[in-house]
């Protein structure tokens, strides 16, 4: 009676039927062929601290992921244990490219973007992830940046005249050797790696301006478009703001964009110190009427 | 000679209390010590958000120094620093000494020579002093350099040639 009741329910006939087995068969065999490599399970482990308790003490949470089952890049492994272990993990991350800087944090004790940091595949070591170095915690790898962007609020990252240009009215024309000067520098996405790798920035980031910030003062300082390049400079007389640098270079180890915020600096330091030139700016200033 | 070494060391912790670089005269006119008003305000509002995070919202400052995987380059750094702090403490022992020690060097040095000290350790004790001059004085000009803007391209390279040859030069001054 049974049986009869399982067969009216299934109404494929015998060539279908035969498919259909052939079918799930191949499936089955993929599936034995998937568990039979070995699982490669790394063991990873999480910096956590959550806010609603705050006299609980930060601690490191070890996850384990299986390395076949899951992406190449370090942010493959942290959204994948959100999505199927622990949903309270908290961390930023937007573009999974590398562009909008959002996943900074500390793998394996490197400042890096988490989405183009591949994951090392030796499985004996753990993978140890922090947030960015010396920064108040909001929750687990999220780090409070109000200070960074405060410190960048303060060196004017925009666009300052002296002479009178009307909106919409001219072109302000740059050369190709003044557009150069911005290379290396325009390609800063500001995601704070250097600055939290830079142990001048670990003690005094309240007063110290810090390798990101500074290397985007520069970069308006020799804008040929600016004009204002000397009163930028004026600010960075002090001790702490730009001469707390010491030329540790961790900044430029720690750029995953690979450019040289050392290097700005020095040449900012050259220029307070008068040993080195302003940049000759051969640009027009104000283009001729667009037509 | 002892007057000469006080007098040297006395500039010498000036420049270590005051914390400036090898470029000082430079970057004393370079550097004053009024702020400009924006970076006044900044430090305020900076101060500000200290007090918050540490009062207000109690968050934790995540770990740094026992976590970061220390780059060779700060290494350069830390050197730098390190052996600064090794010729201070050199100079205060020695000059102290030397001052103690006017007109009896014959005698002091024919002690020493009684007392029969195996060769390596003298040669070590010799190299522990003549390493940090030889590496401060290689790295200062490094440091003139980078503070005028220049030799931020190879500077990996350069750091290792300037320890390699630090420790030359060392050897061969211990040996003369």
């Amino acid at each position: 009676m049974f049986r009869a009741i399982v067969n009216t329910a299934t109404p494929i006939n015998g060539a279908g039927r035969l498919i259909f087995a052939q079918i799930r068969n191949a499936a089955a065999q993929a599936s034995a062929a998937k568990t039979a490599a070995a699982p490669r399970t790394k063991t990873v482990s999480i910096y956590r601290w959550n806010p609603e308790e705050p006299s609980k003490k930060p601690f490191l949470q070890e996850y384990k992921i299986d390395l076949n089952e899951c992406g190449p890049m370090v942010l493959d492994a942290l959204l994948k244990i959100k999505n199927e272990q622990d949903p309270t993990l908290a961390f930023r991350r937007s573009c999974r490219e590398g562009i909008c800087g959002s996943c900074s944090m500390n793998v394996d004790g490197r400042n890096t973007l988490a989405c183009i940091c591949k994951i090392d595949e030796s499985t004996s070591k753990p993978l140890k992830i922090h947030p960015l170095p010396h920064m108040y915690v909001i929750k687990d790898l999220v780090p409070d940046f109000t200070n960074f962007y405060m410190q960048y609020k303060m060196i004017e990252p925009y666009l300052k005249r002296k002479t009178p240009t009307p909106v919409g009215d001219k072109q302000l024309y740059q050369s190709e050797e003044d557009r150069k000067k911005l290379d290396g520098m325009y390609e800063c996405i500001l995601c704070a790696c250097c600055s939290t790798s830079c142990p001048s920035y670990w003690w005094n980031a309240d007063k110290y301006l810090g390798p990101a910030v500074l290397m985007q003062a520069y970069k308006w300082i020799v804008d040929s478009r600016d004009e204002y390049a000397n009163e930028r400079l004026e600010q960075f007389r002090d001790a702490f703001t730009l001469y707390r640098c010491h030329t540790i270079m961790n900044c430029t180890e720690a750029c995953p964009k690979g450019l040289n915020p050392g290097k700005a600096i020095g040449e900012m330091k050259g220029l307070l110190a008068k040993t080195a030139t302003m940049p000759h700016k051969n640009s027009a200033t104000v283009g001729v009427e667009y037509k | 000679m002892s007057i000469a070494l006080l007098s040297l060391s006395r500039q010498l912790l000036a420049r270590a209390l005051g914390r400036q670089g090898p470029l000082a005269i430079t970057q004393q006119i370079a550097t004053s010590s009024t702020v400009t008003p924006q970076v006044a305000d900044y430090r305020a509002k900076a101060a500000q958000w200290v007090a918050t995070n540490e009062n207000c919202y109690k968050r934790p400052v995540s770990p740094h120094l026992l976590i970061y995987k220390i780059p060779f380059q700060m290494w350069s750094s830390g050197f730098h620093r390190i052996t600064g702090l090794m010729l201070n403490g050199m100079l205060y022992t020695a000059g102290p000494l030397a001052f103690l020690a006017t007109g009896h060097s014959a005698e002091i040095l024919d002690y020493i020579y009684a007392m029969d000290i195996p060769s390596w350790f003298i040669l070590s004790v010799k190299l522990f002093m003549a390493w940090p001059i030889s590496y401060h004085a290689f790295n200062g000009i490094r440091h003139l350099a980078w503070d005028m803007g220049k030799g931020f391209e190879n500077y990996r390279k350069i750091s290792a040639a300037i320890f390699l040859l630090s420790f030359i030069t060392a050897f061969g001054i211990i040996l003369l």
